[in-house]
């Protein structure tokens, strides 16, 4: 796994508060009750400060899943390989 | 009363949903419908709300049929549902378009009596204020006195119906023959955004919690050309918040109203509409309130600058509290309503609130008493200790070492139907106390601090 991977994960259990083993690629917004509107800012806010970015509204919008989110982290140069 | 005159407003369109849309006369038409269906007695009508249309028909046939709608979170788990049906005896029962009917005893129920809300969201307490029909109809004037709804304006909904800021939205736009596009979606969501651009949105209102996301969605960058104007309420906005999109409202030709209030009062008591110039302000008292400042011994403050509690008397002050059928057959005359909240005035007459009396905190807008969080976790084998602010809920529990701290959080959160985020849980040897026994909250403050 490679380490940007790893600080995805992370963040992303973090911020829902979830196990890092709940965090797989098609893990979507609304689809556990953890991860709500008031979730998604604090995913948004936890995930720009670790990956040192500033997502655009359309894409705080648009990131719906962790797939989507490395998609979107993509545009912003960070690089999952 | 505002909901009387309808089908006055003819073709114009009411409320919007994702299937349908109804023009007034076809809303007053549903209403005349299914209020043919309810006791032709004054009687008391359970609605489990949500912002759907049916929910919006059912409010209002059982306001025009002069019952007394019982407003409750369709999301209320049903335990908290049945001890609510249990304590209150609802003849009917209405959840979307099922109407069940449950008893035809006929209960005793002040005439006056409208609509009774919960102030405590999610802790699940019965306890209920009573609002009559003279309430409703004070709030929506008193809002389309100071706001400028206009009839041709597209609201949308961004707050639970049955929350008192929700509820009086919908009210004023009612009143002003104004379209309501009843939306479910939190403000993040793309579905939001394309109904609002779709219906040409004109006004957007919000807790605290829902500017801090659209702050963060960088909103006041985002092309609106249809919003005229926005408002807050629901608890305070941290001043630079308030002051960076009141100056974004007063750039780009818009208004930004921060208001102020709680469910006792019909939603309203205040307004401020210079919040550019003074972003910690609550402002004035809305037209027919007034605001009262007494010190500790009761005796009036009449010098800018002195804090002490506040007091509010108008034509909006409920009935009374409510905690089961029995409260609400008659209520005693209520006067000055005693806030809870601690605040000044400034030389110009504008009121600024600097603290609060009782222990309650405001999250996502709804009060959360934290007795009542203590009490839940008593029920449930804890001893605990709840302080917070409108941050977050802070406990402290001693859970003699049986499960984790993240388990007590997760059960907490999920129990009060809170997002775990703004629930911090400690576990403690020994909960402070002072010497009289009684909890010592600033030393479980401190424990937070450590």
């Amino acid at each position: 796994m490679s380490s940007n991977q790893q600080v995805l994960v992370d963040g992303f259990a973090t911020a829902l508060a979830i196990p890092a083993e709940q965090v797989t690629d098609t893990l979507a917004y609304n689809s556990i009750p953890q991860w709500d509107s008031i979730a998604h800012m604090t995913l948004v806010a936890e995930l720009e400060s670790r990956f040192d970015v500033m997502m655009d509204t359309d894409d705080i919008i648009d990131m719906s899943s962790v797939a989507k989110a490395r998609e979107i982290l993509g545009k912003y140069g960070v690089t999952f390989d | 009363m505002f909901f009387e005159n309808l089908s006055s407003f003819g073709a114009r369109t009411a409320l919007i949903d994702d299937q349908r849309s109804l023009s007034y006369r076809q809303l007053d038409e549903a209403v005349l419908r299914l209020q043919s269906e309810l006791p032709g007695w004054k009687s008391l009508i359970l609605i489990q709300a949500d912002n759907t249309l049916d929910t919006v028909v059912a409010y209002l046939a059982a306001l025009s049929g002069g019952h007394c709608a019982l407003l409750v979170d369709q999301g209320l788990s049903a335990e908290y549902l049945e001890a609510l049906i249990s304590l209150y005896q609802p003849n009917v029962l209405i959840r979307e378009a099922l109407v069940t009917h449950c008893h035809d005893r006929q209960l005793t129920l002040a005439e006056n009596l409208a609509v009774l809300l919960s102030t405590s969201g999610s802790t699940g307490s019965p306890k209920q204020v009573a609002l009559s029909f003279g309430n409703l109809d004070a709030n929506a004037a008193s809002i389309c006195d100071y706001l400028p709804i206009r009839a041709t304006d597209t609201a949308i909904t961004t707050l639970p119906f049955q929350y008192s800021y929700g509820l009086s939205i919908v009210n004023s736009h009612l009143r002003s023959g104004a379209c309501i596009v009843l939306n479910r979606d939190s403000v993040i969501s793309r579905d939001f955004w394309d109904r609002f651009r779709q219906h040409g949105v004109t006004s957007l209102a919000g807790v605290p919690f829902t500017w801090e996301m659209l702050l963060r969605l960088r909103f006041t960058s985002m092309e609106l050309p249809s919003l005229r104007y926005c408002t807050q309420a629901g608890g305070r906005l941290a001043a630079d918040k308030v002051e960076t999109l009141a100056s974004w409202a007063q750039e780009t030709g818009r208004q930004f109203f921060v208001m102020y209030g709680q469910t006792e009062a019909t939603a309203r008591m205040a307004y401020n509409d210079h919040a550019h110039i003074k972003p910690g302000a609550i402002g004035c008292a809305i037209p027919e309130g007034e605001f009262r400042l007494c010190r500790d011994d009761g005796s009036d403050i009449g010098t800018p600058g002195e804090e002490g509690e506040l007091y509010y008397r108008g034509p909006n002050v409920m009935l009374g509290y409510a905690e089961s059928v029995s409260d609400l057959a008659e209520f005693p005359r209520m006067s000055w309503l005693s806030t809870g909240d601690l605040a000044w005035f400034d030389d110009e007459g504008d009121f600024h609130v600097s603290g609060r009396i009782r222990r309650f905190i405001k999250l996502f807008g709804q009060r959360i008493a934290l007795d009542d969080v203590e009490q839940i976790l008593s029920a449930n084998g804890y001893r605990a200790y709840a302080v917070g602010s409108d941050e977050g809920l802070k406990v402290a529990l001693v859970a003699d070492g049986i499960g984790d701290v993240s388990e007590h959080r997760a059960w907490l959160a999920n129990t009060l139907g809170l997002n775990a985020s703004v629930v911090t849980v400690l576990t403690v040897a020994d909960l402070p106390t002072h010497a009289n026994g009684k909890p010592d909250y600033p030393a479980v403050e401190r424990l937070f601090d450590e």
